[in-house]
């Protein structure tokens, strides 16, 4: 049950999109289609969960003077390899997502989980966050992507990230109605501002109810 | 004149924090006040041009020489790094008054995602060594405006009345889309 | 192999600096400056106020 806490609290409680608000600059970037969101997803999580497992691993060999170094040369490596991976296997992906995926280097997601999670806790436990925090990441850029993607052409689309002719579905409800705007960077500095203001209220608004019940009981 | 339309392009109409979502963080971060929004522009101005010099040749001196291109991510967020770290040292040592202007704000800077963008764009984008310093300047006095611009706004935000769960990042981020449709309209300079 | 050696370089040089900056001491006046940064909500990063609310609860 403790585990699943853990991997849970990841796409809840503790998202890094919406709550932590961490590595904002990519999930305003890429969030253009569904495709791009779910190989951003992808990518950041592959590497989310070898590091913190690399790092819980070393977690009692490095020094803890200049452990964040030794992060960042981890953190850089991992990245390369799942950047040069991506140019073999996915390159439609790899030229649309550009410079976003060498940035995921210094995404405070990576080095904020291998600081406050993989450092202190065993490697399952590291694996099964790193698990969580991805899953959080992937699902919330889904999120603003899908309401960018409908709103922004009035359709939705999913191409197989490995295969750029394999198109998985695809449809369009009111083209004509579309507000192009959304696509735009100013619309995704938008979006996201909504969906984080709108997660806010309702959040504090059960926080709220919560406290109230806790009062009537008492 | 073209380094000056690739200054302009790259100040104003391809801003780095409004059209290309770079540095963000930083945006959020430190503009609550307007002066240390100053004092971070100035930072990171002058990490960007260094390091896009240093990392310009580097990159061919070195990795193509050797043929190791493929070390380019790994070399240039270590030198990015390194560069922090010894600016900081060198300010706290040489000049006490700059460090407490600026040197504060430094070590923020190595995570900056600004700057390890800039310096591989300077790389795909071809620029000779000349163009690339100036890329860097440009890059970065588009972010210090911005962030300056942004930072005053949000001095008068702190005092109007927002609904409860849009306080902070949310209204910023609205605030930051305003400013990207306004930036957008100077896309015609050059 | 080239490049082992050139990671090597780097590596050394980046915790040489790290050291080097760490050991020497801040400037009389700017000894307990720090930069608020609360562009995220993680209590870990010592930019966060929260972390010096946090440290200082502990001492």
């Amino acid at each position: 049950m403790k585990k699943f806490d853990i991997f849970k609290k990841g796409i809840t409680v503790e998202n890094p999109i919406f709550v932590l608000l961490l590595g904002l600059c990519s999930a305003l970037a890429i969030t253009t289609t569904l495709t791009n969101a779910i190989g951003m997803g992808l990518a950041v999580t592959c590497v989310l969960i070898l590091a913190n497992v690399i790092i819980s691993l070393l977690r009692k060999v490095i020094p803890s003077e200049i452990r964040i170094p030794v992060y960042i040369v981890i953190i850089a490596t991992l990245v390369k390899c799942v950047q040069l991976l991506m140019n073999a296997y996915m390159i439609s992906l790899y030229n649309s997502l550009g410079v976003f995926i060498p940035l995921i280097v210094v995404n405070c997601i990576i080095l904020g989980r291998a600081e406050s999670f993989a450092s202190k806790n065993t490697v399952l436990d590291s694996l099964i966050d790193a698990l969580g925090m991805g899953v959080g990441y992937t699902l919330a850029i889904l999120a603003v992507s899908f309401f960018r993607e409908l709103i922004g052409t009035g359709g939705l689309a999913l191409v197989n990230p490995f295969d750029s002719t394999q198109v998985i579905f695809q449809f369009s409800l009111f083209k004509e109605y579309a507000i192009g705007l959304i696509t735009q960077p100013a619309g995704a500095f938008l979006t996201l501002g909504t969906l984080i203001g709108v997660i806010n209220s309702i959040s504090n608004r059960r926080i709220k109810k919560a406290t109230e019940k806790k009062a009537e009981v008492k | 004149m073209e380094l000056f339309a690739l200054f302009i392009s790259l100040a104003l109409i391809n801003n780095v924090v409004l059209s290309k979502f770079l540095a963000v963080c930083p945006l959020l971060g430190v503009s609550k006040k307007s002066s240390s929004a100053l004092g971070m522009g100035a930072a990171v101005t002058f990490v960007i041009v260094i390091a896009s010099m240093i990392t310009h040749v580097l990159y061919y001196q070195v990795l193509v020489k050797f043929h190791i291109e493929y070390m380019d991510l790994i070399t240039f967020i270590l030198v990015i790094a390194s560069l922090v770290q010894f600016v900081e040292m060198f300010l706290k040592k040489v000049s006490p008054p700059l460090y407490k202007a600026l040197g504060v704000y430094l070590p923020l800077i190595t995570t900056n995602c600004a700057v390890l963008g800039t310096t591989l764009n300077n790389i795909t984008d071809g620029y000779s060594f000349i163009e690339a310093t100036v890329a860097g300047f440009a890059v970065s006095i588009g972010f210090a405006l911005v962030i300056y611009i942004f930072a005053t706004i949000r001095e008068r935000l702190e005092i109007a009345s927002t609904p409860e769960g849009f306080k902070g990042v949310p209204i910023a981020l609205i605030t930051a889309a305003i400013m990207a449709c306004a930036f957008a309209g100077l896309a015609g300079l050059v | 192999m080239i490049a082992l050696v050139w990671l090597m370089i780097l590596v050394f040089l980046y915790i040489g600096l790290y050291m080097w900056n760490k050991k020497t001491p801040k400037p009389k006046g700017c000894e307990n400056l720090t930069a608020d940064c609360d562009g995220c909500k993680l209590v870990d990063c010592t930019h966060n106020p929260v972390h010096h609310e946090e440290e200082t609860k502990n001492d």
